[in-house]
């Protein structure tokens, strides 16, 4: 019963890391209708921000917040370079610009910082609660924390605020909204910075529990792929779910099955909600437009 | 017409001529370049089938390439078969698993169908690398034996490259008749538009999976070809970045025309030997190229440099009528709102 309860604790832990990514990825697709596989790379980023800054004496908390600002500055830059010229062309040419993207930013941390695994360490790191038998690392709970907050928040700027007005209707239909008066370019560029910072926080806060390396973000782009068809494209309630199911999808097929299918097994049930239900779970049905 | 006849001639000409000097190249590394282009060309034409003339995005083709390298891998090392029996499984196989690819996913459009076939991959990944029993895992299958064609030992890269240029130009010469052909039309009315095509009586369910079917065949034979050429194979070969770099050559090139994935596969195996002087910052300039090259030419080299040519050689008008029947835009909207 232990073991049960260890695994899902773990598994939501990761969930939480999972749905603040996907958050970004959503969001993204949401507005400019880009699958974004640089996504993860901008986790990298903020991971590797996170560590440098740690590097500096920097306050670990101050720095996961500054690590969101140099994702949100690069994903700008990249953004003007890479995405902003293709925002008229097919949506395949930004995959695949993205695709371009993620190979760039890859290798240029494998040149820059060399490709060896680095260690960040802090207070939360090192210690760990135990509860009725289950042990969980502060560090964990702080990512459930944070990230329950942040997605809190990205809701709430969603639903309630000015922008998030904007960013719905932009997502809707951009035509529609330009005629409205809504500057959907603006809309866009702000979106994707928004996006790919939020992930940049998410590569900073699993900085200390899987460490730092340049291609750590690869599997974290396909992780939040699969929670974005599962919770459904550009919806965020379901983005948040679908982080928390993949989470304990992977950690009890890592406790009961084998560690090393954990990926196939993860990938078999985006197969299935794809079959059964390919416009996500929690999503409503729309037929398509003639 | 006899235009056209030269043209053809000419084209077939080119191939045998091919064929024959590929039995001369000296250099080795030359050879081995050369024999890996051709691999990748066929791969290249295979993900043109579903991208180029069908519209449906793959982005897990390096799994149907690596089933078809591990089943002629397999049944030769384990089971003792001749090469060619084992390629003509492994094609049969591969295009099984494309049909089986093919069910769910032909449903998906876009994105989700990007998504699934990324899926698809990652899973033929993960089952090469874990099934230690069948697949050897990590560690891959050593001493495929090298096909020999008519006595021809094919183990001796001029034979090989001659023998994978013939295979090359005639999968062209293939897909180009199928092109050709009341599939290939029916393919192009699908891409343009589903539901004109569903109207007009076209099964679209059924000719998407014969795209799939097709699609995952072909590149399981180049599997086949690889194995056989490397007679070794282990899981890396096969991965998401064999994947991305496929789909990338053929949009780079120019989907949905023949030449375009060739051309494609040319400039990125010459790219990549080239960038090999710079080591380490190789392939961040090839994320750099990459992306330039889908920001400032779009629609592919090839349509890009014809239709450059083609209004360098007529007048004006002709040229305006080239532009509005490349945008892709154009007349769309008209048929959505």
């Amino acid at each position: 019963m232990t073991e049960f309860i260890q695994i899902i604790v773990n598994g939501m832990a990761n969930g939480a890391l999972y749905a603040l990514i996907a958050l970004g990825l959503t969001l993204i697709y949401g507005v400019m209708n880009l699958s974004n596989f640089a996504q993860g790379e901008f986790a990298m980023i903020g991971a590797f921000g996170t560590y440098f800054l740690m590097q500096m004496h920097m306050n670990y908390m101050l720095a996961i917040i500054l690590s969101f600002i140099i994702a949100g500055l690069i994903g700008f830059v990249i953004h003007i370079l890479a995405f902003h010229p293709l925002r008229k062309s097919e949506p395949l040419n930004m995959m695949l610009s993205s695709l371009g993207v993620s190979v760039f930013l890859v290798n240029l941390s494998q040149y820059l910082f060399s490709p060896n695994p680095k260690v960040v360490s802090n207070s939360f790191s090192e210690k760990s609660i135990q509860a009725f038998g289950v042990f969980l690392s502060e560090q964990r709970i702080l990512i459930v924390i944070v990230s329950l907050i942040l997605c809190g928040f990205t809701y709430w700027l969603l639903e309630r605020s000015k922008f998030g007005r904007s960013v719905r209707a932009a997502s809707l239909d951009p035509d529609t909204a330009t005629l409205y008066g809504i500057p959907t370019n603006r809309i866009a560029f702000l979106t994707f910075i928004f996006g790919v910072a939020l992930t940049g926080i998410a590569g900073g806060l699993t900085a200390p529990i899987y460490n730092v390396y340049p291609t750590m973000g690869i599997s974290l782009t396909l992780k939040a792929f699969v929670v974005v068809v599962l919770g459904g494209m550009g919806n965020i309630p379901g983005a948040i779910m679908g982080g928390f199911i993949v989470g304990l999808i992977e950690s009890f097929s890592a406790g009961y099955i084998s560690t090393a299918f954990q990926d196939v097994i993860v990938f078999s049930a985006l197969f299935l909600v794809l079959i059964i239900k390919p416009e996500g779970i929690l999503s409503k049905v729309q037929g398509e437009k003639v | 017409m006899t235009k056209t006849r030269l043209f053809y001639t000419a084209i077939t000409i080119l191939c045998i001529v091919c064929s024959i000097a590929s039995l001369y190249i000296q250099n080795l590394y030359l050879l081995r370049v050369f024999i890996l282009a051709a691999i990748t060309a066929i791969l290249a034409l295979s993900v043109n089938i579903l991208v180029g003339y069908t519209g449906q995005i793959s982005l897990g083709h390096a799994g149907f390439f690596g089933i078809g390298a591990y089943m002629v891998g397999i049944l030769n090392v384990n089971y003792h078969l001749s090469f060619w029996l084992c390629m003509v499984i492994a094609v049969l196989f591969s295009g099984l698993m494309g049909l089986i690819l093919g069910l769910p996913t032909t449903k998906l459009k876009g994105h989700f169908l990007g998504i699934a076939t990324l899926g698809f991959g990652v899973i033929v990944n993960g089952v090469l690398n874990n099934w230690m029993q069948v697949t050897g895992g990590p560690q891959g299958i050593r001493d495929i034996q090298s096909p020999t064609l008519f006595s021809i030992p094919l183990e001796y890269g001029n034979y090989f490259l001659g023998f994978i240029v013939a295979c090359l130009s005639l999968l062209v010469l293939v897909i180009y008749l199928l092109i050709k052909s009341p599939v290939g039309r029916a393919w192009s009315c699908l891409k343009q538009d589903e539901i004109t095509a569903y109207v007009t009586g076209i099964h679209v369910y059924r000719y998407k999976l014969l795209a799939f079917t097709l699609s995952g065949g072909i590149a399981g034979f180049a599997g086949a070809l690889f194995a056989g050429y490397m007679t070794f194979i282990s899981p890396d070969t096969f991965d998401l970045n064999q994947s991305i770099s496929i789909i990338t050559t053929v949009i780079l090139g120019g989907s949905g025309t023949i030449a375009g994935p060739l051309l494609g596969t040319a400039l990125l195996s010459f790219l990549n030997e080239w960038l090999r002087n710079f080591d380490e910052l190789r392939l961040v300039i090839y994320g750099v190229i990459l992306v330039a090259v889908i920001v400032f030419i779009p629609e592919g080299i090839y349509p890009f440099f014809k239709n450059k040519i083609i209004s360098l050689f007529s007048r004006r008008k002709r040229v305006n009528q080239l532009k509005t029947s490349i945008d892709p835009h154009a007349g769309k909207d008209a048929v959505n709102e």
